[in-house]
């Protein structure tokens, strides 16, 4: 480790040389390509201040990283991850700059995914603790950008020029230390620290998937949803993708083209106060059923990535319903059927004929299709219009802000939301006037309405995920008049946005701390789609990507905690059940007035370990030769007892014999317990003075809570214990929702163990209480069918408008 | 008992005892209750915490002075305390095991079942 150090800080202070070099070049050519004569003179005076400046900060460079480099091995000493400050808007400049070492920590961990996993992992041993975090891995993207922060703060320069350094510091110093980090997980791979460690996927042993077989890159292309052509659009704007800083030079800030800085600058605005991103967690994915059918070892069923839709589960799984109104699936929609353009065909019809029968029996005036109608660039005019703007002024929903965890939204303000939708609508089109709305756009503005009633209406969103995404309803509104295509097409980046959004929100979000899920990254997008230009498909498509690929990881985190939790609970349990087993056996040795204490002590510990190995060995089988031989020497060894505690000391033969075979047996299991065998045996010397105790009183059984089910909840009883692992289900709590994870039906004990959106124990529900809630609509089950959301929302505004009269 | 997916190797009724080294330190970490090719529970009276990472030897005895190894690197997934204080038991994930140990171990598996 010491000459790792000694070769890598040099190192890192040789790429921050050639830092410097390129800055001067860089910062004359942003300089050059500056909007205004004011950013221009930033740069040239931002170059001007690192020229002067430079050894001040390499200075500091070195001196800081050589004092942090090994701080993972002080794990109390936990550092702060570049932009942990997210969460404190106290300026722009402090948030952009978060935002964007962040991003570049980020990007860089990801590219070298299989790396950092297994280098963390083998520092974590040489620690003698957990895996290292990627924010304290020595020399680590994050710890170089946390101690380049630290030292660029002797600049006093612009935040252009700052994210100009930063970027550049990606580049010039982040990008190499992986070649410093490959030497340091060789040397600990040669020295037979976890010399073997591979990432990849190894849920269940016969079905080995090596991950490493293909560049996270790779993955992340095959996953990522097919990328949508913005030509078939026309004239998408073009810009830098996110993660497209792989460019022989940085992209200038502010010169307009920096999707980061234009990001970050968005999420400061009044939308979104402050846009708190989690931090990102240092767990890997080792063991990952994500997409996997037969994943873990401990019965997983692998969630689909699709979305989600409240249809039914099919007889195959012995959930079908018992009908409309089944409490199982509450919330539940009425199916999908996979219509897509056919779908959207048949609901332009519908409505037609509806204003046709409305024209026809006369009940109401129905207008005639405009000759000239206006074009889409109008309609989408009118709804961008302050006249209707205003008349339709959403209802504060709230944000999430600085040190707040919860957005409240009443039901009452959703009601607000979906008046003032409705009469945005409304405006729109009389905004636009009768003479000039076509029935085409009308029926189009109708339509993404009922998306968004859908939406409003749908139990599986909580209020707050409800109220964030109904912010969306005007510049859907707008997309849907300028480009046909939203609604026609299944792979349009709007609606695979839509669908990952809800998702997301049904899933990753926990109303009671939005900042732990995906809510705040939802927040972002929303704010950034109100606030894109009339041509925002590379932004959506953009924005999908990203949030697909975020809830990819999180569904893979998950997993991989998921299964460890689960272990867990599965080795605990048997554990408790050998305990009880042990307790039992041991127990009625013991008599109820009282035995010497030594004795007791004997008993209730290193024996009752001993029995409690006995039977995790056997699997719980009791029937065995070495069971029944201990419960014959602990007989005989009770004898000894009662009879010395009765005044007779057994003979030196006896007890010699006694001894022995305890020595062995326990000494053979527990080696550490050789030493309470003698113990024990003091009790027969003759100086020993025999306390004679009453044993200790069993401990009370946990009394169960009478639930009285009724009907429907005794039904239920049978049924939930087929829900297969994976199911969501959301319990109404009265703090919020809580969106959780069945991961396992423990038989034996009839519990339900829940896991969080991490992975981690969430809840234990007995199958009455869950049947209980269930039928109480205190809480539903949500499955997933794979069908889009904006399409099964679609097909839901189809069922409206098939019992419309 | 719930069917388990793997075959747990029942050392005690063999014979056979296992214990576990550290092998940073040298140091017994403990002895191991029983296994299976994923992972194993052990008993000790080591102060152990959870997600803590381990690259352990397994030394096995059985009868006639029998004995095999194998290296593993492994993760404590959860611990509880035993019935006799300051010890405790752990349930070990393997994450780390090369080829040669992972053939030793169902050597020993199989020795274990012809006792």
């Amino acid at each position: 480790m010491l000459r790792w150090q000694s070769q890598t800080i040099p190192a890192a202070g040789s790429s921050l040389t050639n830092l410097f070099d390129a800055a001067d070049d860089v910062l004359i050519e942003y300089a050059d390509k500056a909007e205004n004569n004011a950013v221009q003179a930033k740069f040239f005076d931002g170059r001007r201040e690192l020229w002067q400046k430079k050894h001040e900060v390499a200075s500091l460079f070195n001196e800081n990283l050589s004092r942090e480099l090994f701080e993972f091995l002080r794990p109390a000493a936990r550092a702060d991850a570049p932009g942990a400050e997210v969460l404190s808007l106290v300026s722009k400049d402090s948030f952009e700059r978060s935002l964007a070492l962040q991003t570049i920590c980020e990007q860089a961990v990801k590219k070298h995914l299989e790396l950092y996993y297994a280098l963390s992992q083998r520092l974590g041993v040489v620690s003698g603790g957990p895996a290292t975090p990627y924010e304290q891995l020595p020399a680590g993207p994050h710890q170089l950008a946390k101690v380049f922060e630290g030292a660029a703060g002797a600049l006093n320069v612009e935040r252009q020029v700052l994210l100009a350094l930063f970027t550049l510091f990606e580049r010039e110093v982040i990008r190499e230390s992986p070649l410093w980090h490959h030497e340091l997980n060789e040397a600990l791979r040669e020295a037979g620290v976890l010399p073997n460690l591979r990432y990849e996927l190894k849920l269940d042993p016969n079905r080995r998937i090596r991950r490493t077989d293909k560049t996270d890159q790779e993955r992340q292309t095959e996953s990522a949803p097919s990328a949508y052509s913005a030509g078939s659009f026309g004239g998408a704007r073009s810009g830098t993708p996110v993660g497209g800083n792989r460019s022989a030079n940085p992209t200038p800030p502010g010169a307009g083209a920096d999707v980061r800085a234009s990001r970050s600058d968005a999420v400061t605005r009044p939308f979104t106060g402050t846009a708190a991103e989690p931090a990102s967690e240092p767990a890997l994915p080792r063991y990952s059923g994500f997409g996997d059918p037969d994943a873990g070892s401990c019965g997983f069923h692998a969630d689909s990535d699709a979305g989600l839709t409240s249809v039914r589960p099919d007889a195959q799984g012995g959930l079908a319903s018992t009908g409309p109104g089944d409490p199982l699936y509450a919330g539940a929609g009425e199916g999908t059927r996979g219509l897509g353009d056919q779908l959207l065909g048949r609901i332009r019809e519908l409505l037609v004929a509806q204003r046709s029968r409305r024209m026809q029996s006369g009940s109401a005036y129905v207008r005639p299709d405009p000759a000239h109608p206006a074009s889409a660039a109008s309609v989408a005019a009118a709804i961008d219009s302050g006249q209707v703007q205003q008349a339709s002024a959403m209802p504060e929903t709230g944000v999430l802000q600085d040190h707040i965890q919860r957005v409240v939204v009443p039901r009452e303000l959703l009601e607000k939301l979906r008046v003032a939708l409705a009469t945005q609508r409304s405006k729109i089109k009389e905004a636009v006037g009768d003479d000039r709305l076509s029935h085409f756009d009308e029926d189009t503005i109708d339509i993404v309405g009922m998306l968004f009633e859908v939406m409003l209406n749908d139990d599986r969103l909580n209020n707050t995920v409800k109220a964030l995404l109904s912010h969306l309803h005007t510049p859907y509104l707008k997309l849907a008049v300028r480009d046909r295509a939203f609604l026609r097409n299944r792979e349009h980046p709007a609606r695979q946005l839509l669908d990952n959004m809800v998702e997301a929100g049904s899933r990753w979000v926990d109303e009671r701390d939005l900042t732990q899920g995906v809510y705040p990254r939802l927040q972002r997008i929303v704010d950034l789609v109100m606030k894109a230009g009339d041509r925002p498909l590379m932004l959506l498509q953009e924005l999908n990507e990203g949030l697909a690929a975020d809830i990819k990881l999180r569904s893979e985190r998950q997993q991989v905690r998921e299964v460890r939790t689960v272990e867990s609970e599965k080795g605990q349990a048997r554990l408790d059940e050998a305990r009880a087993a042990a307790r039992r056996a041991t127990r009625q040795f013991v008599k109820a007035s009282g035995s010497p204490a030594r004795f007791q002590e004997f008993l209730n510990g290193p024996w009752t370990d001993y029995l409690t190995l006995l039977y995790l060995r056997s699997n719980g089988n009791t029937d065995t030769a070495i069971w029944h031989g201990a419960h014959a020497l602990c007989g005989r060894l009770a004898q000894c007892v009662d009879a010395l505690s009765a005044g007779t000391r057994p003979t030196d033969a006896t007890l010699g014999s006694l001894r022995g075979e305890l020595t062995h047996r326990l000494g053979d299991a527990i080696p550490q317990y050789e030493a309470k065998v003698s113990q024990l045996f003091d009790l027969f010397s003759s100086d020993h003075e025999i306390a004679i105790v009453a044993p200790p009183p069993l401990p009370e059984p946990a009394q169960p809570v009478k639930i009285r089910l009724t009907v429907g909840g005794s039904a239920l009883i049978e049924r939930l214990p087929k829900l297969p692992p994976g199911t969501w289900v959301v319990f109404h709590e009265s703090d919020g929702d809580r969106v959780v994870k069945l991961s396992w039906f423990n038989r034996k004990t009839e519990r339900f163990l829940f896991v969080d959106q991490a992975g981690a124990k969430a809840l234990v529900v007995p199958l009455k209480g869950l049947a209980d809630k269930i039928d109480r609509e205190q809480a539903h089950v949500l499955l997933a069918t794979g069908a889009s959301y904006v399409e099964s929302s679609l097909e839901r505004a189809l069922n409206s408008l098939n019992h419309r009269p | 008992m719930e069917k388990r997916k793997h075959e747990r190797i029942a050392l005690e009724t063999t014979g056979w005892q296992a214990e576990l080294i550290d092998q940073l330190s040298g140091q017994k970490l403990g002895d191991v209750v029983n296994l299976s090719t994923n992972g194993l529970m052990m008993i000790t009276s080591k102060s152990i915490e959870s997600d803590s990472l381990y690259q352990l030897e397994c030394i096995s005895r059985g009868p006639d002075d029998q004995e095999a190894r194998f290296t593993a690197g492994v993760e404590v997934l959860w611990t509880s305390p035993a019935s006799q204080p300051d010890t405790v038991w752990a349930g070990l994930q393997i994450i780390d095991m090369d080829l040669e140990s992972r053939q030793a171990m169902l050597r020993l598996k199989s020795k274990i079942k012809d006792g």
